[in-house]
Parts: structure tokens; C-alpha cells; sequence
């Protein structure tokens, strides 16, 4: 190994696990010691990582208070580590660090809505696509269309939540009247996107949801149809198919179809 | 001579203040974005970034490419970094002479490199493969640090510059950081300023920092304080008067509070050449950082 990467090694170490040996490489003054040089660069490491989480989850941590929050990013940062070069990916695995670490399981709103924060800023800065208009999906046969399969918007994600998650965050991210946190009888479906440049969200019908999900796991049109003959019988199924595909369109979910 | 013209007195683009300069216009000769915030699939980042540079110069200033890692360079990074510039036309692409991770690590610091000739070859080496990646000439910038290693032979203006002239980049002083720099590891600032070759510096930093009693920490939350003012004209009348950006990462004041802070960069910048004379590279001379 070089000296270089020594080094750095020893460094990182200290930073990430607290290990002494970077001591030995580092000089330190009567008037600054080591301990207190390197301490610069290890609260610094800490603090960092934990203003990312808080940047990257500002309803969770309104939700809890500072020391509850501050508590939470210490556990979290001492277990996971920066692999991106972007600060803004730092805590991808807060929801599920959440739902499985003895501290927090009672209480599983906060990992619903780490979930949801990470899922809206993905939609907020997911890829840019210009949706599929009416008039071009008119441009089909109706011998094309029970083949047809369509492509979505990089910003389209689906979550079920088990609590009133969306309604909290509103009240969190709005500073309003917060409500009593309520879990559902059975979870939600959730759709978030981005039309343009604002992110969208609204709770699915089961139906609706099923559907969905079918066409954006690449079920041909005629099989959503098929699926929702299942689900409504023959006689409403041919007008729903053609109800949810418009407002999906008009919501811009989808960018193309073949 | 290397550096292209002055582009005058710019600021870090930060996002407290995107509403207020697409409102107001404010006369800020061009700003300096932090790459990494656009380095994302695409939405409001993106569009805000295109709507700035439809108005403004704007330069692209880095955290993450870890020039003096021991690690192998980010490749995926620098392709990214790349295509951003290819977007945005910056009028030039900085980063910092440091280190940020090894190992598949960030630790999102920018970490002191023992000044030895191992890590100034390694530097080197890495920089000119950068500069064929991106095709074109990067900026240094040279960081505040806490501690300095027995290994280091060099001093942190040796390093510097010898990176800056073996490797053919070229570098982005930050005036507070050498001044925090100075204080921590009691060397002369000037001393360091004197030692940095005049048509290397193609950008200026300033910024401010806070005082833990006996050192100071580079936070970029303080407004700039006069040690540093005073090094600043010192820089000036050492390198004339290259493009100058007040820097503000944190506790950041409303925009016209940051306008006030670079008009007195503006006009102490005046006064020191008006007292001093010229600049040492006429301007004429000068030719654009892009065309490496």
C-alpha cells in the first residue's frame, strides 16, 4: 500500500469508526493538539451527515423533536455510510433502518413517512419526459389497441401506507393544524408524479390501483381491460378502462404507447 | 498567459435567493452553482439552472471529485460532471485540492492530502487525466485544513503550485481559506499568497469563518471579516483583478445583504489597483480557460 493510501485510510477510519491510528500521521501545536484537529474534521463528518438528514426528511424531523431527531441521525450515521457523490442520496435506507431497529418499531408512522419524504423527492427531481397526448393516442387502429402498452413518467411511483402519512406531511411541510395520526383499516394506494415541474400525489382506488400497477408492468391494454372486466363485470368495464386511461393521460403518467 | 479575462464580481448561487434574482436581476456579473445540486435526473433543479444561465455567466464548482484520493477516479462522476458542462457552458469547471473518501466512501469533507511528492505525482497525474476527460481545464481550489502531517515536506503553496504548473490547470484561490489555513498551522498568509503563480489564479473565493479561540473553522456562515478583506487586496495587487465570488453556505442573509458584501469587494478591488497601478497579465494576453 502507498503512504498516500496509509493515509487516507487510517483517516477515513477515524472519521467512519472512531479508530486511533491516523494519530500517529497527524502534528499537533501546544496551542492545538491533535485530538482537537482531528475533532474538527470528526464532528464535522457527524454534523454533516446528520443536516443531510435532516435536509433530506424535514417532515420526520419536525414530526419528532430535535433531540428524538438528533438521536435518530446519530444511529443512523454511525450505521451507514456515504457511498454518493451527491449528499442529497445520503439516507435511502432511513425507511427501512426505521421499520427494523428495536427503537422505532413501535412506532411505525416514522418509517411510512421517511418512506413517503424519499418517495416525493424522487418524483421531485426524477428525469424530465414530455407525456403522450390524447391526440397522439388517437393516432392507433382499433386493431393496435388491445396490444398497446404504454410507458410512464420517470417521476411515477406508487406507495401503500398504512397511516394518514399524506395528510400529516401536509400539515407538517404547511406548519398547519396537525392531525391526530390515524392508522388506516387496511393500507392505501398512493400514486405520486410530476406534471411539468410540481409534484403530484392522490390516494387510488383498489381497482384503480390494480390497473395501474398492471400497465406499468407492461400488461397490453386488452388485458387491463380483461382485468377490470374481472373486477366491475362486462358492462362497466369498457367505460372505466376508458375513464382511468384519460385521466392518466391528462395527469401526464404516460409518455408513450406501442 | 493562461487565465482568460475577469468576468467581475459574482456570488455562490444558493437557493434561499433563486426567487429573488430572477425577480430582481440583481447586478451580480455571474455566479458560481454547486455542480453536484444539478446532478440529478432532471425537474426544478435542472430548470431553475437553464433559466439562471439564460441570464448569467455561470461557473460549475465541485465537492466530489476527490482529485487526491488514493481511491481510482469516479469515472460515472466525472461523465456526469462532463454532460452538466456540456449543458450548461460554464465558463469553467472547478473543484477542490483535496480529498473526499476511499473505498467506495464520502465522506462529504474535504480532506487535507500530506503534501509529499507521492501524493503531487499521484495529484498530477489524476488532474491531466480529469482535464482529457472533460476536455478542458479545471480549477483548484485550495481548502482550509485542521491538521497537517508529519509525512508533508512541502509546503501547501509549493504543492499547490506545482500541481497547477506540472499538471497545466489552473487554480481557484480562496483567500479565506489560506488566511484560516495560516492561523491553524501558523504560517504567513502572505508568504502563501507570494508563492502562487500569477497567471495560474483564474478565480477568487472569499468568505467568512468562526473562531474557536485558538483556531478558526472555514463555516462560510459569517460575513467576510477584515483579516481577510486585507489579504483579499493583497491578492489583488498580486494577481489584478480576477473574476471574484463571495462565498455562503450557511446562516445565508437575503441576497441584497450578499449584493452590499460584493460591492465593497468591488470597490476595494478599485482602490487597491487604483493605488497600486495595473495588473501584472494585461488583459490582451489573456486567453480563455476552455480552450486547454
Amino acid at each position: 500500500m502507498s503512504e498516500l493510501a496509509g493515509v487516507q485510510g487510517d483517516f477515513q477510519d477515524y472519521l467512519l469508526r472512531g479508530s486511533a491510528a491516523i494519530e500517529a500521521h497527524v502534528l499537533g501545536t501546544v496551542r492545538v493538539p491533535v485530538a482537537t484537529r482531528l475533532g474538527v474534521y470528526g464532528d464535522a463528518y457527524r454534523a454533516r451527515l446528520a443536516e443531510a438528514l435532516q435536509a433530506n426528511f424535514p417532515a420526520l424531523a419536525q414530526l419528532l423533536d430535535s433531540e428524538d431527531f438528533g438521536t435518530l441521525a446519530s444511529h443512523y450515521v454511525s450505521s451507514h455510510d456515504s457511498s454518493f457523490f451527491s449528499i442529497r442520496y445520503y439516507g435511502h435506507e432511513l425507511p427501512q433502518f426505521l421499520s427494523t431497529h428495536p427503537d422505532y418499531t413501535d412506532a411505525p408512522l416514522l418509517a411510512e413517512l421517511a418512506r413517503w419524504e424519499w418517495s416525493m423527492t424522487g418524483a421531485f427531481d426524477a428525469a424530465d419526459a414530455t407525456p403522450l397526448t390524447h391526440a397522439a393516442l388517437a393516432g392507433f387502429s382499433p386493431q393496435q389497441w388491445p396490444q398497446l402498452r404504454f410507458s410512464w413518467h420517470p417521476s411515477v411511483a406508487r406507495i401503500g401506507l398504512g397511516w394518514n402519512v399524506p395528510q400529516l406531511w401536509q400539515a407538517l411541510t404547511a406548519d398547519t393544524e396537525r392531525p391526530a395520526a390515524s392508522v388506516n383499516r387496511e393500507p392505501v394506494p398512493w400514486l405520486l408524479w410530476r406534471q411539468q415541474l410540481t409534484t403530484y400525489f392522490r390516494s387510488l382506488s383498489a381497482t384503480e390501483a390494480r390497473a395501474l400497477d398492471a400497465a406499468r408492468d407492461g400488461w397490453p391494454f386488452g388485458e387491463l381491460c380483461a382485468l377490470l372486466c374481472d373486477e366491475l363485470g362486462e358492462a362497466q368495464a369498457p367505460v372505466q378502462a376508458a375513464t382511468l386511461l384519460r385521466g392518466w393521460i391528462d395527469a401526464g403518467l404516460i409518455i408513450g404507447a406501442a | 498567459m493562461l487565465t482568460r479575462p475577469s468576468l467581475g464580481f459574482g456570488l455562490g448561487l444558493r437557493v434561499d435567493h433563486y426567487e429573488a434574482i430572477l425577480a430582481e436581476r440583481p447586478a451580480v456579473d455571474w455566479f458560481e452553482v454547486l455542480t453536484e445540486n444539478y446532478l440529478v435526473p432532471g425537474g426544478k433543479p435542472l430548470d431553475y439552472l437553464m433559466r439562471f444561465r439564460e441570464r448569467y455567466p455561470l461557473a460549475m464548482h465541485g465537492v466530489s471529485m476527490s482529485i487526491g484520493s488514493s481511491a481510482p477516479l469516479d469515472r460515472d462522476y466525472l461523465r456526469q460532471v462532463k454532460a452538466l458542462a456540456a449543458r450548461v457552458e460554464p465558463v469553467w469547471v472547478s473543484d477542490h485540492l483535496c480529498w473526499t473518501g476511499i473505498a467506495g466512501r464520502n465522506t462529504h469533507d474535504l480532506l487535507p492530502l500530506p503534501y509529499t511528492e507521492e501524493a503531487l505525482a499521484h495529484v498530477v497525474a489524476r488532474v491531466r487525466t480529469v482535464q482529457d476527460i472533460l476536455g478542458r481545464r479545471i480549477l483548484l481550489e485550495n481548502v482550509s485544513s485542521y491538521v497537517a502531517f508529519r509525512d508533508s515536506h512541502l509546503s501547501e503553496w509549493e504543492f499547490l503550485s506545482e500541481i497547477a504548473v506540472r499538471a497545466d490547470c489552473l487554480i481557484l484561490l480562496d483567500v479565506n481559506n489560506i488566511y484560516v489555513s495560516a492561523i491553524n498551522h501558523e504560517f504567513k498568509a502572505l508568504e502563501y499568497l507570494h508563492a502562487i503563480p500569477v497567471d495560474r489564479v483564474q478565480q477568487i473565493h472569499l468568505a467568512g469563518h468562526e473562531n474557536r479561540g485558538t483556531y478558526l473553522v472555514d463555516t462560510h456562515d459569517h460575513p467576510v471579516p477584515d483579516p481577510v478583506w486585507e489579504l483579499y487586496a493583497a491578492a489583488v495587487r498580486r494577481f489584478g483583478a480576477v473574476s471574484t465570488m463571495i462565498e455562503r453556505d450557511d446562516h445565508i442573509p437575503p441576497l441584497a445583504e450578499l449584493c452590499a458584501e460584493l460591492d465593497h469587494a468591488r470597490a476595494l478591488c478599485e482602490r487597491t489597483l487604483a493605488g497600486e497601478g495595473a495588473p501584472r497579465a494585461p488583459p490582451a494576453t489573456r486567453v480563455a480557460a476552455r480552450a486547454s
